[in-house]
């Protein structure tokens, strides 16, 4: 009896587990790779719009920029236009010269 | 003989009666989180240190942006269990959820001047499948209590470190 209460508070831990979801930057090299032209020392702000598009919200007078990001197994993708984001947003900081300074992809909707 | 099937017949009656009951009402004990922000990320936010592109970077679009940007709102939701009504199918729905909100000021420059976590009453939500579809609104949104204990605090002066 005790083994299998010890069992079922595992697996019900687990099923927990499984149903919470936190906010934050994703740390997952696999889930960056797809962005790894971000990691280049100076990006310029026309590059990441040649390949991202433009952002679907903007921040202290477009200085920081947010763009929705779609997944679908391993693949990304960016979201074109305004709205709520789904479970992913890259969120990238630019320099007063129009150069990339930080940036991050933020998932909603990590498993704790 | 006869005597003892009648006297027998309310019992019976009532345990099909509990038995049927049991079986229609499935519970579903488990809650959690969905979106939260942690402690661990609220720690983070220093105010009078942190900026607002620093928020952004660690919490992303805010889930409501004050004017000017003066403050962001992020929610999340907890639920704590419910129970689905089945006969057979699935018909009705009960849920325990509450709402919560990290709200974070920001000075003119864009420091953070405030941040506090805001926590709502557990309340619950049900729906039918006679329901509207879409009727019931988020325990966010249908917290006005909460709301109201938010704007209060949006409403305080800064502090004066600003």
């Amino acid at each position: 009896m005790p083994r299998a209460a010890s069992v079922l508070a595992a697996l019900m831990s687990s099923m927990l587990a499984a149903c919470s979801t936190t906010v934050g930057p994703v740390s997952d090299p696999k889930e960056l790779q797809w962005l790894e032209f971000l990691q280049a020392s100076t990006v310029s702000r026309q590059e990441i719009e040649r390949r991202m598009g433009l952002p679907g919200a903007a921040y202290e007078n477009g200085r920081v920029v947010t763009y929705c990001v779609g997944r679908l197994g391993d693949q990304f993708w960016v979201i074109p236009g305004v709205g709520k984001c789904g479970d992913y947003t890259l969120v990238v900081v630019y320099r007063m010269d129009d150069t990339l300074d930080r940036w991050s992809l933020v998932s909603r909707a990590r498993s704790q | 003989m006869r005597r003892g099937a009648v006297s027998v017949a309310p019992l019976v009656a009532l345990t099909m009666l509990v038995l049927i009951l049991s079986a229609c009402v499935i519970p579903v004990p488990l809650g959690g989180k969905f979106e939260e922000v942690s402690e661990k990320s609220v720690g983070l936010i220093k105010p009078g240190v942190s900026t607002r592109a620093d928020v952004l970077l660690l919490l992303g679009n805010p889930t409501v942006r004050g004017e000017t940007d003066g403050y962001f709102l992020y929610s999340w939701h907890q639920t704590h269990g419910g129970a689905i009504l089945a006969f057979p199918y699935p018909i009705a729905v009960g849920t325990a959820e509450s709402c919560h909100w990290l709200a974070i000021r920001f000075t003119l420059n864009g420091i953070v001047a405030a941040a506090t976590v805001f926590h709502g009453e557990i309340r619950t939500e049900g729906e039918t499948i006679f329901s509207e579809r879409g009727a019931s609104a988020s325990v966010c949104a249908t917290d006005s209590a909460l709301t109201k204990r938010i704007e209060e605090w949006l409403a305080e002066p800064l502090p004066v470190s600003e």
